[in-house]
């Protein structure tokens, strides 16, 4: 399988957000225009690293583009290469159907809100369809559970009513925490139409089983062709290889109180 | 005055022990590394009744593969990794690493019953029931 990934070793920049960038700024910097009127998908590590897996394989399956990166001073000082190619950590790419945005690296609490605010402001600029984002619900059975349900929560009631699929459970009461509970926050104030679509799964252990699920509802929602046998196939191989990602995850989602989503709801509200 | 140097004094030390600490991690990864032996993802739940264990274990075949063992206080696991994971990943630090074996040690609290613990390995997942001794009586409500 080829990545087509921009080298950025060598890259022409097409717009570089505010170079003078400051503590507590997140910084676009964008290598080609991104296509109109796609569904934005949005992966991040956090539960059983859900949404990472699922986002990166749709990335790598689809041969998708690089297009453009963030960056920010509250970012860890590490940078990810791959076939000898140093990347950004943050990157969105494009086959020119989907529009995908994933992190390689657990972000840190203080940059959830800046995180938001650039993703809002370049999805409406490119006009995105919906955002939708690919995570994880902890759940204690997980290992007594043999193909992992999946949660949807959107930012408009309206939306349970265009989606029908009858796997699709919704999530009726509780809290959503982490950066998708930002993000849910920010559309919500912008009127921007998407949803969260989490899957039963570990809590801090990898999880492609999980992500297998997500990408299934994906696929059937958005009418998607995409073969997730290979990524069931290598499930135990990246449930070991991502083993040190899972752990800095884990300590990101302690300071991101991730335990609120285990909180019980106001019974009257 | 005395205080300033007390403060640079202070941050030396700190210092020092940071990197102490960060030449400790590096060595011990890089020797568990050569060995082939790596620590497994796991966490430990405590209620006053019992102490449950779970560590993930991919690659590991069947429960045939794990040996659990109770010595002087602690709980040793060790579990074969059938083969080492083919990714197309290009490391230095992991090119030349073959996984070979999860190694992990939990110390145990004085008061669990040792002789009922139990054990089952679904899916990649051990899950470990170590019983508590129940201390104190109940207190009957009128």
């Amino acid at each position: 399988m080829k990545v087509v990934d921009t080298d950025i070793s060598n890259f022409k920049i097409l717009r570089l957000g505010d170079s003078s960038m400051n503590k507590g700024e997140v910084e676009l910097i964008e290598l080609e225009e991104c296509p109109k009127n796609l569904d934005m998908i949005v992966g991040f590590p956090d539960v059983g690293l859900v949404g990472v897996i699922a986002s990166s394989f749709l990335v790598r399956r689809l041969e998708m583009k690089t297009i453009a990166y963030m960056d920010s001073s509250m970012f860890p000082p590490v940078l990810p290469f791959h076939k000898s190619r140093p990347h950004f950590p943050l990157r969105i790419s494009t086959d020119g159907n989907l529009v995908v945005l994933f992190s390689e690296i657990a972000v840190p609490v203080k940059s959830y809100g800046a995180i938001a605010e650039t993703i809002m402001e370049y999805a409406i600029r490119n006009e995105a369809k919906s955002i939708i984002m690919l995570g994880g619900i902890a759940v204690q059975n997980r290992i007594e559970i043999v193909k992992p349900s999946v949660y949807i929560l959107p930012t408009k009631e309206e939306l349970l009513k265009e989606i029908k699929l009858p796997e699709l459970k919704s999530l009726d009461e509780g809290f959503l925490a982490g950066i998708y509970a930002v993000l849910m926050k920010e559309m919500m104030k912008r009127n921007l139409k998407g949803y969260v679509l989490l899957a039963e799964s570990h809590l801090g252990y990898p999880d492609p089983g999980a992500a297998a699920s997500v990408l299934e509802v994906l696929s059937r929602l958005l009418n998607l062709d995409i073969d997730i046998k290979p990524l069931l196939e290598q499930e135990e191989e990246l449930r070991l290889h991502l083993r040190d990602l899972m752990k800095r995850t884990v300590e990101t989602l302690r300071s991101a109180q991730k335990t609120y989503e285990q909180t019980p709801p106001l019974l009257y509200r | 005055m005395e205080e300033f140097f007390d403060i640079i004094r202070r941050i030396r030390e700190e210092v020092r022990r940071t990197f102490e600490e960060l030449e400790e991690d590096l060595e011990r990864l890089l020797i568990r590394s050569r060995e082939g032996i790596i620590e497994p993802l796991s966490y430990v739940y405590e209620s006053p009744r019992e102490i449950l264990i779970t560590v993930d274990l991919p690659l590991v075949k069947s429960r045939e593969d794990i040996d659990l063992e109770v010595r002087e206080g602690k709980l040793i696991l060790e579990a074969k990794i059938a083969h080492s994971p083919v990714l197309d990943v290009e490391n230095p630090f992991y090119r030349r690493c073959v996984y070979k074996c999860y190694r992990k040690v939990f110390p145990l609290p004085d008061d669990v019953i040792l002789e009922t613990i139990k054990a089952r390995f679904v899916r990649g997942v051990l899950e470990i029931r170590i019983p508590r001794k129940v201390r104190g009586f109940r207190v009957s409500i009128e």
